[in-house]
């Protein structure tokens, strides 16, 4: 009795002490998530009245050929970009994790862009890719071929929009697989020479599945961000040219507040959360397979 | 003691009395808040205005509430949605019609009639702008043409005359033909515009005859053949470097930057980029208005936008008395926007085009050529509720008849249901 009441006092000590979290968690994530799948349900302006129109919205979704764009870009930016952000990233960690002159000064170089200004940044590179005056036309033109339209282009656009992506953030995830590269053990490295194991095989058998988890948390988290790219699409091409990179979260953007269709907005954002809810659980489900902890 | 307490007592009641009277005099004071969109250069000019109402109405404080265009109607949208809706705001012509749906501004024939508001002394091809089912709902701002500014020197190597009142769509293609040259870098264009549906599209379309909507503005016609025609034509002249890549001039004002270096010969131009194109050293140029068609003068877009009372205001009349000293014809705010040359006159008032016009600055016949276009060759915008999701659904399709992707009545056919259903909505 005396333990079940000290066991009460706990737990209610517990939910006491993270309950602020949970009211500014319940107020700014939880009740807007639902409001917005109630919206997604609805018809509204901002300023008129909602009106509730069913699963409308979603069936105009296979119907919208801008839709049908931003997922195919969408996907595109994600294949293109991931696979290049974690293989830059765990080669430039496993580089910077060895004793090299000016390792310091290098990490820092590399993490420069993660805390530049995405706008600033993507505003940088429209100059360097413009085609008349960019400096890499520039460069071009310097060893006799024709300038590039990078961003003007429906074959190059979205080619550069990765470029810019993989710069700006190979140095965050960098970071994160540098920490974990940092956490194996040195014995292991060393029983592993002795057995005269070579770089590659002590990568392979050794490196990689000790930082699997480190792995899986980047790819996930590359995965979802490029699900969620708005910033580089949008100062970069717009969207263009044409629809050939506009990306779901700027349709969301531009359906709800360009376009004042809220319920609309909120459709494309709930499948847009379905399917990186989707890629997520596919991830954590084959991980089984080659994480270790 | 007694006496003490009594004094004690005396001085309270005192201080309260005289508490209740001066909170009684603060109350006459009215506050209301006005909401505009500007930039920096823009927003002076605001508060001269406010300067001197605040002179002349002591008790009408104005809250100022200035917004970048870009994010200023979501930011009215979300005040207005949480019951926060500035008394008296500024709204552009092409969110008008979806405001007014949502029933945003209140209704101003009874005040303009009580108070003997003079709108004949508007440009009537401002006025409709702030009229929804015959009503007006608001005073004009900015009601001024989308011009053509042209780079008098690359009009002059080329040995090409200069645009007159009245010049073709004919003459101004062939022209830039002849402008146009050169190689990388150093092409020249006869004519570069970020291809916006308002500064180029409408207006060549309307040369051709063709149009975005039928005059009830229920039906989509820019998939007529007058209007395809035009469309692809455009598109070729892209291709053969007559017209800059739309796609090329996306930066601000990057088409006014390369007229300067005289490597642009025509861009459209808004009354704030020639203000811009005033501040280019040695650049000398002229503004007209949009090329004419075989018996169609009217080619010009002429937008205005209105400054309207909310209708949840709770001091009409302070608003009001606001409203008039901004935007009534001949008020004060009329002679400091055109001293401050924000805006071009929005009422025929000689006086404000003495102000507007600087003397020092091309170009000289802004008056003139402005004149010329609000009475002959400026046309209103065809303005509906879903504008601008119609033009979003548009203009990414136009890209790509501009980029040779696809041909114009293709492009225009595979977007034709998700516009109708916008209109049938």
């Amino acid at each position: 009795m005396v333990l079940n009441n000290k066991k009460t006092k706990e737990v209610i000590s517990a939910y006491l002490f993270l309950l602020p979290s949970l009211i500014a968690v319940g107020i700014f994530v939880i009740y807007p998530i639902i409001s917005s799948l109630l919206l997604s349900f609805q018809d509204w302006n901002l300023i008129g009245t909602k009106r509730w129109v069913g699963f409308a919205n979603y069936k105009r979704l296979p119907e919208d050929f801008i839709f049908s764009d931003a997922l195919r870009n969408t996907v595109y930016f994600t294949i293109g970009s991931v696979p290049l952000k974690v293989i830059l990233a765990l080669l430039v960690a496993v580089l910077l994790n060895k004793k090299v002159l000016g390792r310091n000064i290098l990490r820092t170089i590399y993490f420069l862009p993660v805390v530049c200004s995405s706008v600033a940044a993507a505003l940088m590179w429209q100059w360097l890719y413009d085609t008349n005056f960019g400096f890499i036309n520039h460069l071009l033109q310097r060893i006799g071929l024709s300038p590039v339209p990078w961003i003007t282009s429906a074959k190059w656009a979205m080619l550069s929009i990765i470029v810019v992506s993989v710069w700006k953030d190979v140095g965050y995830y960098m970071v994160i697989l540098l920490a974990a590269l940092q956490d194996v053990p040195r014995e292991i490295y060393e029983a592993a020479r002795i057995d005269g194991a070579r770089s590659w095989t002590v990568l392979r058998y050794i490196t990689l599945p000790l930082i699997s988890p480190a792995l899986l948390f980047v790819t996930i988290m590359a995965v979802i961000g490029s699900f969620q790219v708005f910033d580089l699409t949008t100062v970069l091409t717009q969207g263009g040219p044409g629809t050939a990179t506009i990306s779901l979260v700027q349709y969301i953007y531009r359906c709800g507040f360009q376009f004042f269709q809220m319920g609309y907005a909120s459709a494309v954002a709930y499948v847009l959360f379905l399917i990186i809810l989707v890629f997520t659980l596919v991830q954590m489900y084959f991980s089984k397979r080659w994480v270790y902890y | 003691m007694k006496m003490r307490r009594f004094l004690g007592v005396f001085w309270v009641i005192s201080i309260v009395v005289l508490g209740l009277c001066f909170s009684g005099i603060a109350q006459e004071k009215v506050t209301i808040k006005y909401a505009f969109w500007g930039n920096p250069a823009a927003i002076g000019v605001e508060e001269d205005i406010l300067k001197e109402f605040h002179k002349e109405y002591p008790h009408i404080q104005v809250e100022p509430i200035a917004t970048p265009y870009d994010d200023y109607h979501t930011k009215i949208l979300t005040m207005i949605a949480g019951g926060l809706a500035p008394d008296v705001m500024r709204i552009d012509s092409y969110y008008f019609a979806d405001f007014m749906e949502a029933q945003v501004l209140m209704p101003l024939d009874d005040l303009i009639e009580r108070d003997e508001i003079d709108l004949s002394l508007y440009y009537e091809i401002g006025l409709p702008d702030s009229m929804y089912e015959g009503k007006m709902y608001g005073l004009p701002w900015g009601t001024a043409p989308l011009y053509l500014a042209y780079n008098v020197k690359m009009f002059q190597d080329a040995g090409v005359n200069l645009p007159k009142l009245g010049w073709t769509w004919d003459e101004f293609v062939e022209g830039a033909r002849t402008i146009s040259g050169g190689e990388g870098p150093e092409h020249r264009y006869g004519y570069g515009d970020p291809f916006s549906l308002t500064s180029s599209i409408l207006p060549f379309v309307w040369s051709a005859g063709g149009d975005i909507f039928d005059e009830s503005r229920t039906r989509f016609t820019l998939d007529e053949p007058q209007a395809v025609e035009r469309l692809n034509e455009i598109a070729k002249l892209i291709e053969e470097g007559v017209f800059a890549n739309p796609l090329e001039l996306r930066p601000q004002d990057a088409n006014v930057r390369l007229m300067g270096n005289n490597l642009i010969a025509v861009i459209g131009a808004s009354a704030m980029q020639i203000l811009t194109l005033q501040a280019i050293e040695g650049l000398d140029f002229g503004i007209i208005h949009q090329p004419t068609g075989d018996g169609i003068p009217n080619t010009t877009v002429v937008k205005s936008n209105t400054v309207g009372i909310s209708n949840t205001s709770q001091h009409v009349e302070e608003a009001w008395e606001f409203l008039k000293f901004l935007r009534a014809p001949g008020g004060p705010g009329d002679y400091l926007y055109a001293q401050a040359r924000r805006i071009p006159p929005t009422s025929k008032i000689p006086e404000l085009w003495d102000l507007y016009v600087d003397p020092t600055k091309p170009p000289q016949d802004i008056q003139e050529v402005t004149l010329a276009i609000s009475s002959t060759y400026g046309r209103e915008l065809p303005l509906r509720k879903g504008w601008l999701e119609i033009e979003g659904i548009l203009m990414p399709t136009l890209e790509k008849v501009w980029t040779g992707g696809f041909d114009a009545e293709e492009a225009l056919e595979q977007i034709k249901p998700s516009i109708d259903r916008v209109m049938q909505r």
